[in-house]
Order: C-alpha cells, then structure tokens, then sequence
C-alpha cells in the first residue's frame, strides 16, 4: 500500500501540511492549481531529500477508489495522467469577491476593494491621496451582508497604517464590527486611539452616492447623536466576501463532498471537527475549509498531518461491520451507490461496498428494493420477540402503553443512557432498539415493531445536520412521513408513530419525547394491531 | 516502472528536494518514502495539565498516535467547561459543539493510553526533560472501581450539593463529596452517604496523597475563567433571577427548559445581556470572548422553539459572526429576538418579583426602563486561575490580557517541551479549541520525535 498523500493546494496551509507529513516519513505529491508553485518546504530535518513532488498548474479531473487506495487523475498542460494515493487533502485557496455592486459602486480610481490598498499607495493616484497628509478614506463593511473577523481585522491594519504612517483621517462604516477574532478588540482600540473613526448601524443605512467621474458621497445620520453627517471621501475601499470559488466546488463535486452553504468543502457538521469530511480519507484544511483568519490555516495544517497519519498508521477506529451485497439478489438499480453518503459503494461489473470506506451505517440496505444488502447485526424484520416486559394482558389489567422506541447509536442511545442515569422519569413499558444510524430504520422495522405488540412507535434521530452519515436523519424523517399517510389511507392511529431529534446529551428530551408518546397512547387506547387486541 | 525525469532543486539553504519536474508523467515515481515517525515509543508520556476540551482533545490525538498521556485534572469531573453545556439545536442543530465534547469525554475515558488523574493539581516540576513532576491528589472519597451511580449517596444527602454529580455519564465516578459542604468535614456529623452505599464506595476518611510521574512532554491546558459579575450593577448573587450564560447552560442541559430560579415557572420575558465582562476597557479586559453571541443566540433560538411564548430581547454592542452560513442564520434569529443596541446601565428589583432594567434607546434619544422576569448575563472569559501560577512553574510568557502568550506555529515551537493550547491562550470556542489542540498535539509529536533517534533513520 502506498504511503503517499496527495495535497491539492498552492499556499501556507499546503506548505505546512508537506513539510509535516515530510518530516514524518511520508510521501507527497502536490496539485497546485496555479504555475509557478511557490512552496519553500522547509522542515528541520537531517538533510536527506525526500520525495516531495510537486506539479503546478495540475488540474483534479476525476477521483476512483477509496482510502487507503485513491486513483487520481490529473489534468496538466493538455496532458493527462494519474496518481495513487492512500489520503487527499484538499487545501486550496477561497475567493475573494469585491463587494462593489452591494454598495452601488463601480471600481474607479478612487473605488478599492480592501485586497487592492497595499497596492494601490504605490501607485500615482495612490501617492496623491497619501500627499496632503489630510485625505478621508472610508472603509465600508458589512454594511448589506454580515461580514466577518477575518475582513475587521484587514480593515482595521490597513487602516491603523494609513492614519499613523500618512496622517490620513479614516472612517469606518459597518453594521456590526467583528472583533471575535484572535486580538482584535485592542486592535479595534489601538485603531480607535490614533484618530480613526467608527459609525455603526443598526436602524439605518448609509446613502451612498457616485457620480460620473467616480467620486463618493456618503449620506447618513448617526444613530447615537442622531445628527446628519456627510462625506466625500478621497478614497472609498469597500470590503469583501470570501467563497470557496469554482475551483474548490469542482474538486466537492469530483470527491463526493459534501459542502457547506457558501461552497467550502466541509458541512458545519460537529462530527467533521476539524478537518474531516464525509469521506473516509479526504481530508479539507485550511482555506478550503471556511473562512479564517492565516494563523489557523496553519493551525489546520496540524490536524490534516495528524489525521493523515493516523489514518495511513491505522489507528483510527476501524470499520467493525461493514454492509454486503449478496449478488444473486442484486439487481443492480444502483439504489445503494447514489444513497451511500460515504461512497463506499465501487461500480464494477456489479455494485461492491468496499469494506475500508464503509461507515456501517446501513443506509443502503434500508433502501435497497431488492433486499439484497446485508449487514452483521442488522435486521431488516427485527424479531423483537415478545419484548414487552409486562405479561401478556387478561384483559383486566389497567391498560399501560408498551412503546418501541429506535435509538440512532450515537445519538439517542447516548441520551437514553444519561436519562437512565440521571433518574429521569421514563416511560413505565418500552423497549429501545439502537441502530448504528436512523437512515437504516426500513419501513419494515416500523411495522414490524407495530405487528409485535407496540403500541406505540418513537424513532428518534439526530439532529438535522448532526448525522454522522450527513443524510440518516432525513430518510429516517422521509419514511416516517410515508408510513404516516399510509397509517391515515388506512385508518390507523397516525399518533402512534412519531419522529423527533435528539442529541447524546439530551437526556432529559430523551425521557420528555418518550413520556410524552406514553401519554398519547394513554389517551389513544391499545393498537388494534397487537395480537392480544 | 518508467524513469522520471528528476532534476534537483534547490527549495531550501538546507538541503535538496527531489522534485519532478513536467515529463512523462504516466505512472507513480517509485516509492521512496520510509517510515520515519516511529510513534510507537509507547514508553514516551505526555503530561496534559487540565481536562477540559482542549485537554482531551490533545490527550486523545497523542493516544491515537500510541503516545502515552496521563491528563491530570483539578476537579472531580472532566469535561471543564464545555461538558456543562446544552444542545442548542432547534430542530436543526447549530453546530455548538456541545455533544462534540461528549464524545471527546466518551473517547478519552475508553482509550487505555490515557490514564486520568482527576482532583489533582501540580505541586512541582524539574526544569529539564524528562520532566519530573510532583503531583498531588485529594482524596478519591469515592472508589471510582466499586461505584455503579446508583444515585443513592446523591439523593439522599440531606445537605444539597454536598455531593456532586458530573455532567456527562462517562464520568467516572459520577459522583463526587465536596469536602466544602459536606457536613463531615465541617463537623464529622454526618456519615449518611458511607453508610447507605450499597457497594461500600464511599470513604470520608480517605488520606490525601503526593505522588510523582515522569513526562517528556507537558501540555498545558486549563482553560478560562467565567467572569464574575458580583460586581457589576446588574444585581448577580442579590437577585435570584439574574443568572449567567453559564447558569443557563446548565439548566437547558438538566432541565430541557427554561425557568426562573425564584419561583420555577416559565419566565415571559428574558433579556440577554452581552459583553459582561468582555471588550471592557474599565476591567482591562480588551477582548471579544468570541462565542456569548453566539451561545445567548442560539439558547434564545432554542428557548424560542420549545417556549415559544417567550419573548426574548438581545442586548449588545455589536453581534459576532458565528458559525458558517450566519447570514442566514442571523435573519432567523431577528424574526424571534428583539434586539436592542445598548449596554443596560443597572437592573433593579420591580413589583411582582420583575426586575428592571435601565438602558440608553438611542431610537428616541433617551434612557429607558422596561421589566423583564429574567435576565441572562452573558459573562465574558478570562484568564484561569492557575494560568500565573503555572506560567511561573514552567515559564511561559503572559500576555497584557493575561492570557498565555501563543508562541505561533514556528518549526521547532517549543524547544523545552512545555505546550500551552487552548482558551488559557486566549478566549476560543469548542471548534476552535479542538483545532488548536490537535494542532498543539501534532507539535508535541514532532518534538518528542525529535528527541529521539528516528529523525537519523533512513531506508
């Protein structure tokens, strides 16, 4: 097996992700997407060379196989060829966009985005403003859309220089002032003691006029003094927001990863924390993760070396089950490869779950039509046999609801625990049945749980955007709401099947949902489907 | 195998990279590399001061690696902070990290490279490595081998508080005697919780011990301090119904829902009051702790979605960003929080056991007083308690904010082998945290191979 790691990345993070799986033995290849690649790659060593190789200007074009044994193929000056490698990290740089046309304004001499300031005191324009020593400049940001500690903190540089080296006056216009960021509230300070100036809004916005040759006024009444104030500024420098740009989308979509709202190559999920992905092996870092400030691109840089190296150590917790698919069964509809939220599922001749990538989060088997995939201590009819722990009813009894109640194993088997521990007042006859995930709880496990004397059925999942297998909780959501409408078609309780979300810490939510059913099925009576009834 | 055209480059003043250069670049260049971490120095131990997340989160990544690690912790419990945190999903969850620390706990307990030392503190260290380290360990009152959390000691204590119980389950034991009010070691009055196990656990006369252990590494992880806001004018310790972000915490995670300490019922109106403690130049506390905004929104949005008859107002100087997606989740929010740009200068009692709270509406240009049944301070971090102490112990260079200073992410980082990570450098949230301890981590690994002979070792 190949110990190599393929980086796809071009600055600091890629650096020190190489220089530290370097130093640790392992080998590298880089695709930069740009040319040159400007990577010094230094790390303390003894000073013996080791295989570092790296190809600017490499494009990904497609991705097969799984950890451990990734084929790659590449795009490079019109030339393509391929790679093996047992991790990928992908580490590429965002994109900034300019937020001018938020603003209603057009990029002029005297127009900048906030990238374009250290440039710009070059230039002759630039000198001009920096001349009377008495310029305006204004910095406006986050004024339409919520802006963010990494772009304060650029803001608040460029502009503690412009006062304190050129003696220029600035103003500041924002909504909110991000200084949730390392350091920034005596930045912020330090900016405010060398004369710069902040306006903040929060009823009302600035009105921002440019005409003809460009220049900038600025309307606005101040909202603690309540006075009308006007500007026109020398320079306005407008801010920017930070995506994952095309190139990084591109790279989600070849590798199968799921992305978060703003296109970064990792969903908020907490389980993900805090360079991982949906996908065994493909490891996201740095700039291509979310928006943050360089320090902690180093800082991830860290955590996709270590991760990379457990997993080429085989440390991380291995797969104990993994699904199969039985092949006389199969009929090959491709169900499981388009539900697998891990993609473990391989295309040959047939389907194959390859045993490495699989998560044993039986998904696919809960949604395979054919019945055809099976797991070690899965069961598609569960026998949960006579589970109820009062003896069978003579009819005399004072009627106590027996609740059957599927736990997700990370979540809600957790809460169940803690509310047991707790003390917690828990339903007085149910029966909890953990799975390794909600999305594998079948249709047939919830009429199987109702033919078996429940009176009442809870799936509990987790929370929507906390599954570990991203998507677990929706199918489970999705079935629940079919054998609902099937329960009302049929004249069925449809109260007596309920679905929440619940996290491994909720135990008190634990022993509220569940009570809480109990209470229903008190008032709904004994199922007509239980065979006693 | 194809040849690769290989030409030497010069990438650093030190030594040469073996780079391909363009080529027929049809198949893999033979593999060269060797294995040169050799990680299974399972004799190497790293000391992890304080078991918070940052602590278990760098004492999980070194075991995964086969290092060694004992995680010393002062409390009873681990967990710090974060473990008394509540799920603040509403239907969605928000990404709060809060049952990431869970199982982080979860993790750290089951792994057998990790020996857990809880309820003790550092008396001494050598200054050379291998570090030696004089450690001392209050007393274990409860046997955590013969303790099954059967609850009996903790509910029939007749004294509340006197034994305490951890958060996550994994704790173990669950359950601790607080030497501070148990009636025994007032008065040797009480014998109750002894006497009543079941299992025999429970041992009041338990001695104290010192003991010694050898690290050759030592991380240092004891995190923050809530501040305390006794003496801000907001009435903390006087009212009953003026609680912390913290408080809240606590009681959303045991509770499920919301309700005032004075009488238990449902509060109809709560305010939130942000930067207590935090980004005040008066306390010298130049800095933004990061997640309040985030934690009193999210709370508030939960509170929302269980009881949604609460009306909830937001007072702040200026709303973080928090999470990904906040754009979004920020216009949700405006829907269900009021939000008021002031500071409030004082809360007083009102009638009907309200309080009321005095604030400058700049809308009308005038100060304002208005009644809530709860009020929620949002209390700033700073710097843990031992922070100084254990600065002097290892000397590590404190910054003007009090907190440890970062010493970045050089090369080598940190040349003696001590490692500072998490909010002791600093206010950082539980993300956060987890990403500068694994990175921290990954640094202890490369200095403790650094140490050793591998780095000359060659195919």
């Amino acid at each position: 097996m190949t110990v190599r790691t393929l980086i796809i990345g071009s600055g600091p993070c890629t650096d020190q992700i190489a220089t530290a799986l370097l130093a640790a033995g392992m080998e590298v290849c880089i695709a930069a997407k740009d040319e040159p690649v400007d990577l010094p790659l230094t790390f303390p060593g003894d000073g013996n060379g080791y295989p570092a190789e790296i190809l600017g200007g490499a494009r990904i074009l497609s991705c097969r196989g799984v950890v451990g044994d990734f084929k790659v193929t590449l795009e490079r000056t019109g030339e393509t060829f391929c790679r093996t490698a047992a991790n990928i990290i992908i580490a590429e740089e965002a994109e900034s966009k300019p937020n001018f046309s938020l603003y209603n304004l057009v990029p002029s001499s005297n127009v900048i985005s906030i990238s374009e300031v250290a440039d710009f005191f070059n230039t002759a324009e630039g000198k001009m403003i920096r001349h009377p020593s008495s310029g305006v400049i204004v910095f406006l940001s986050g004024l339409v859309e919520e802006s963010h500690p990494v772009i304060t903190e650029k803001i608040m540089r460029h502009g503690l220089q412009l006062q304190q080296d050129a003696g220029l006056q600035t103003f500041i216009l924002t909504q909110n002032l991000k200084v949730a960021g390392d350091g920034l509230e005596a930045l912020y300070r330090e900016t405010k003691r060398a004369g710069a100036t902040y306006i903040k809004f929060a009823r009302t916005t600035p009105r921002i006029h440019q005409d003809k040759e460009g220049r900038v006024s600025i309307e606005f009444t101040d909202e603690l003094t309540r006075q009308a104030f006007c500007l026109n500024p020398d320079l306005t420098v407008v801010d920017e927001t930070v995506s994952a740009g095309e190139y990084l989308t591109n790279l989600a979509e070849i590798f199968g990863l799921d992305r978060d709202p703003d296109g970064f190559v990792q969903t908020g999920n907490v389980h993900r924390m805090c360079t991982l992905t949906n996908r065994k092996g493909i490891i996201v870092a740095g700039p291509a993760r979310q928006i943050q400030s360089p320090e902690y691109h180093i800082i991830d840089a860290g955590n996709a070396a270590i991760s990379a190296i457990e997993l080429v150590r085989g440390n991380v917790v291995k797969t104990e089950k993994a699904a199969e698919i039985e092949p006389g069964r199969c009929a090959r509809c491709l169900t499981c490869y388009r539900c697998c939220p891990h993609r473990a599922i391989a295309l040959d001749i047939r389907p194959k779950i390859i045993k490495q990538a699989c998560e044993g989060c039986a998904i696919c088997i809960a949604e395979c039509p054919a019945l055809a995939i099976h797991m070690e201590g899965y069961d598609l009819s569960p026998t949960l046999g006579h589970t109820s722990n009062r003896r069978p009813r003579s009819g005399q009894e004072p009627f106590v609801p027996f609740l059957i109640i599927f736990c997700c194993s990370r979540s809600a088997s957790r809460a169940r625990a803690l509310a047991t521990s707790m003390g917690y007042k828990l339903p007085q006859d149910f029966k909890v049945i953990e799975v390794p995930c909600a999305g594998s709880i079948s249709m047939s496990h919830i009429f199987t749980a109702f033919e078996q004397d429940a009176d009442g059925v809870l799936i509990l999942t987790c929370h929507e955007g906390n599954c570990h297998s991203e998507k677990g909780n929706i199918y489970a959501q999705r079935r629940v709401d079919t054998a609902i409408k099937l329960f009302s078609k049929v004249g069925f309780e449809k109260e007596r099947l309920k679905v929440d979300t619940i996290a491994s810490n909720m135990g008190k939510e634990f022993a509220d949902f569940s009570t809480g059913l109990e209470k229903t099925l008190y008032a709904l009576g004994p199922s007509r489907l239980k065979s006693d009834f | 195998m194809h040849h690769i055209p290989i030409d030497y480059h010069l990438a650093s003043g030190r030594h040469l990279w073996k780079v391909a250069r363009s080529g027929r670049l049809q198949e893999n260049p033979p593999a060269q590399g060797t294995w040169r971490f050799k990680l299974d120095k399972a004799a190497q131990k790293v000391l992890v001061i304080g078991g918070g997340v940052a602590g278990l989160a760098a004492a999980y990544e070194l075991a995964l690696l086969n290092v060694g690690v004992e995680l010393v912790e002062k409390a009873d419990f681990l967990g710090g902070h974060g473990i008394q945190f509540a799920c603040k999903a509403a239907g969605k969850c928000v990404t709060c990290g809060a049952c990431v620390v869970e199982e982080k706990l979860e993790h750290v307990v089951q792994n057998p490279k990790i020996k857990v030392s809880l309820g003790t503190t550092l008396e001494q260290v050598t200054t050379s490595r291998p570090f030696s380290v004089r450690l001392h360990r209050r007393s274990a009152y409860i046997d955590p081998q013969k303790c099954t959390g059967c609850r009996i000691c903790f509910e029939r204590c007749p004294l509340d508080g006197a034994v305490a119980r951890g958060f996550s389950i994994h704790n173990v034991p669950l359950y601790a005697i607080n030497k501070e009010k148990c009636l025994y070691f007032k008065d040797k009055s009480c014998r109750e919780c002894e006497i009543l196990c079941p299992e025999g656990a429970i041992k009041l006369d338990k001695k104290e011990s010192t003991y010694t252990t050898v690290a050759d590494a030592i991380i240092v992880a004891v995190g923050f301090h809530t501040f305390n806001p006794q003496n801000t004018p907001y009435g903390y310790n006087i009212f009953q119904n003026v609680i912390t972000n913290l408080d809240l915490e606590r009681m959303l995670r045991r509770e499920g829902i919301v309700k005032r300490p004075s009488d238990h019922r449902a509060p109809q109106k709560i305010a939130f009051v942000q930067c207590v403690g935090s980004r005040d130049s008066s306390l010298n506390h130049l800095w933004c702790s990061k997640v309040c905004c985030g934690s009193a929104l999210r709370m508030a949005r939960r509170i929302k979605t269980r009881q949604p008859e609460t009306e909830i107002t937001f007072f702040y100087i200026d709303v973080q960003t928090f999470g990904r997606d906040f754009q979004n989740f920020y216009q949700g929010v405006q829907k269900d929080v009021r939000r008021v740009r002031a500071i409030p200068g004082e809360i007083f009692p009102a009638k009907q056991d309200r309080l009321r709270v005095n604030y400058y509406a700049a809308a009308v240009g005038k100060s304002l007083e208005e009644d809530f049944d709860m009020v929620v301070l949002s209390v700033g971090m700073e710097p843990a308690e031992d922070t100084k102490y254990l600065a002097g112990l290892f000397n590590l260079e404190i910054a003007d904010s009090g907190f440890i200073r970062s010493t970045g992410h050089k090369e080598v980082p940190c040349p003696n082998g001590i490692f500072s990570t998490g909010a002791v450098l600093g206010p950082m949230g539980i993300a956060e945290t987890i990403a500068h301890a694994g990175s921290t981590a990954f640094e202890t690994l490369t200095y403790l191979e650094s140490k050793t002979d591998s780095l000359k070792v060659t195919p």
